[in-house]
């Protein structure tokens, strides 16, 4: 407790408080940016994060992870279109509403709503990832390597689009991790004979490549500018802040759902929003008014969408498996300083551990300002022509590439992973499992190798353990729960009439 | 048809790869060696991919009225693919020519933003100009402020 008390009270000092702010301003300007994203943002500033203190690095990444999934409620109230994937239910009522007029009373339930779902995952956060942590310490290699294999599983089958396809990206995020000199048996694997191949593929160039190219080239489909519809003055944002509270029990609700839904690996903060939405419109009494612009739709929304980003920032700190994407970014940061998250990142280096759960309640406080005052400016960034943002931003990855490692080189995997995501935006393979398990194959291995070895190769005595045979209880019951889920709904489609 | 081409081609690179990982040496010191894990992942990846592969073509033949409607589908949802292959061709240049050396940072970034913009921006004088002036604007604070402030060997 007097842990997260001192780093709530590091959290209020110019310094960080100074970070925070500046992440959280890009976030919501650049996820108002269709198209663009928290993440690609986080993928862009995170060769600068090297050279940052590393509690500093987490507090900008964190400001522009909140900023960034709030940040997508400008552009959804305003224009109707979601700035980010999160903000996709929020585009239809949000919309619907500004319409009508009432695009004030939009944005103002939408940031508060937002703050709402932030703080409740923040209290399940600070008050869950202690405790997991020092339960999962005490867990053996081969329940490590069974959690990191469940997370990458789950992620397929919760995820959207074909699990078939998310596993194969899975496979192929482990499969191109494994590239290079593997330390235990001083082999080489896979380098074909190129001695630069040994060091692997940079993970920072992986993830540049893999976020920020990849959104650069799939956007330059078009250069249109985003058009604008539709206006809120500040007085009237203000006016309206306390009207999501008329709503309290959706606000709870949606909430929590946010938050249990982000504690899974890989789901993201779109599920969260879609599932509180759905869960909000089957209770509710005006369903009628669901997607016409009803205020409790974007209330269950914006609380789910901003909750989950707390629920997901558990398993990462807790258990160093990243439950997102931008999780994925946040650990890479670690990573460059030489911090390892997971079980061990509360007792090693508490400053960090609690220093992420402050940040994350601090940044969603600050997006409440922030989103207040930036509305009307948020506006005129949107309407930056896409023939000018894709080139600069490109360039600028390939600068954060080369500035990393002051190696021009490594360029060329940031290209290639740029083109490979690419590739899977085009053949629909999702993202997310790709990368989580690029960054964890390296850890899965090392603990099936040691768990192997301490058991001399006896499987059955490790399988034969509580958390195997609870990982494969949890598969078996997600296998047939898929399974009948899909069947149920091939069902409900072939009853259907067919239009004439 | 996508589903069909990338699980052919996953599961070509997946028995390419699996090959390569059975020629790795086992030098005996752990239990698993260093080809273990690889030809894991490598082999799940290979039989997940070969399902996607019976599954799409199954579903093709299955499906051969529909098929049409999946075209049309597919083309509502396909993005300009040309656009984004000349970007592609354009960012794998600019890479090529820094690492060669051919061109130092500036030129490359410079020429990389216009042709870039070019292919992007709408045939206008006054989108031209804007689109000059923020490569040379841009390139040049970027040189400044990696270069001469935070050390970057920039090529």
């Amino acid at each position: 407790m007097n842990d997260l008390l001192n780093s709530l009270a590091y959290m209020v000092e110019p310094m960080p408080m100074l970070y925070c702010i500046i992440g959280v301003v890009a976030g919501v300007v650049v996820g108002a940016i269709p198209g663009l994203g928290g993440g690609m943002l986080m993928a862009l500033v995170l060769p600068a994060t090297f050279a940052m203190d590393n509690l500093l690095a987490q507090v900008l990444l964190i400001g522009i992870y909140v900023g960034g999934v709030t940040g997508g409620l400008s552009s959804a109230v305003l224009i109707g279109v979601p700035g980010t994937p999160a903000a996709v239910m929020t585009a239809i009522d949000g919309n619907a509403m500004a319409r009508k007029g009432f695009a004030a009373r939009a944005l103002s339930i939408g940031i508060m709503a937002s703050l709402f779902g932030g703080i409740v995952s923040w209290l399940i956060l600070a008050g869950l990832s202690a405790p997991l942590a020092r339960l999962a310490s005490q867990l053996q290699s081969f329940d490590y390597f069974v959690f990191i294999a469940l997370g990458l599983i789950l992620i397929a089958f919760a995820g959207q689009g074909s699990v078939l396809k998310s596993l194969i990206s899975g496979a192929l995020g482990i499969s191109l991790a494994l590239v290079g000199f593997d330390s235990i048996s001083a082999t080489n694997r896979f380098t074909f004979g190129v001695p630069s191949l040994s060091n692997g593929f940079d993970l920072l160039a992986v993830l540049i490549g893999a976020f920020a190219v990849r959104q650069m080239l799939v956007d330059s489909s078009d250069g249109r500018p985003v058009v604008q519809q539709t206006s809120a003055r500040l007085p009237e944002i203000l006016h309206e802040l306390g009207r999501p509270f008329r709503h309290f029990g959706n606000l709870i609700r949606s909430s929590l759902i946010g938050t249990i839904i982000g504690l899974m690996p890989g789901i993201g903060a779109n599920i969260g929003a879609i599932v509180a939405y759905s869960a909000a419109k089957g209770l509710s009494k005006n369903r009628e008014e669901f997607g016409h612009g009803s205020e409790e739709a974007l209330v269950a929304s914006e609380s789910g969408n901003n909750a989950t980003v707390g629920g997901a920032l558990v398993p990462m700190i807790a258990l160093g498996i990243p439950g997102s994407g931008q999780d994925v970014l946040l650990m890479a940061a670690l990573i460059l300083h030489q911090i390892q998250p997971g079980p061990l990142l509360v007792s090693e280096h508490p400053d960090v551990f609690y220093g992420i759960i402050s940040t994350y309640l601090v940044a969603n406080i600050v997006t409440l300002f922030v989103m207040v005052l930036s509305v009307r400016y948020v506006r005129s960034v949107l309407s930056v022509p896409k023939y000018l943002l894709v080139p600069l931003v490109l360039m600028m990855c390939t600068v954060g590439v080369i500035s990393t490692n002051n190696r021009v080189e490594d360029t060329a995997i940031m290209f290639a992973f740029g083109v490979l995501g690419l590739f899977m935006s085009w053949f629909r393979f999702p993202l997310a499992p790709f990368v989580i398990g690029f960054i964890l194959a390296p850890l899965a291995e090392e603990r099936l190798r040691t768990a192997a070895g301490t058991a001399r190769g006896n499987w059955l005595e490790l399988l034969m353990t509580p958390v195997p045979l609870a990982a494969i209880a949890i598969l078996i019951v997600i296998g047939l729960t898929s399974l009948i889920g899909r069947k149920h709904f091939r069902t409900e489609i072939g009853t259907q009439p067919k239009k004439p | 048809m996508r589903d069909i081409f990338s699980g052919a081609l996953l599961t070509v690179f997946s028995v390419l790869m699996y090959w390569r990982a059975t020629l790795i040496e086992n030098p005996g010191y752990d239990l698993l060696g260093p080809g273990f894990f690889p030809k894991l992942a490598i082999a799940m990846m290979g039989v997940l991919s070969a399902m996607l592969l019976c599954v799409a073509v199954f579903r093709r033949f299955q499906n051969t009225e529909a098929a049409g409607d999946v075209k049309q589908l597919n083309r509502l949802l396909a993005p300009d693919f040309r656009r984004q292959s000349l970007i592609v061709l354009l960012l794998g240049m600019y890479v090529f020519v820094l690492i060669s050396g051919l061109a130092n940072f500036e030129v490359a970034s410079v020429l990389f933003m216009l042709t870039g913009g070019a292919v992007l921006a709408p045939l206008r004088v006054k989108s031209l100009i804007i689109l000059g002036v923020t490569a040379v604007l841009a390139v040049a604070a970027i040189s400044y402020t990696f270069r001469s402030i935070l050390f970057v060997n920039l090529p």
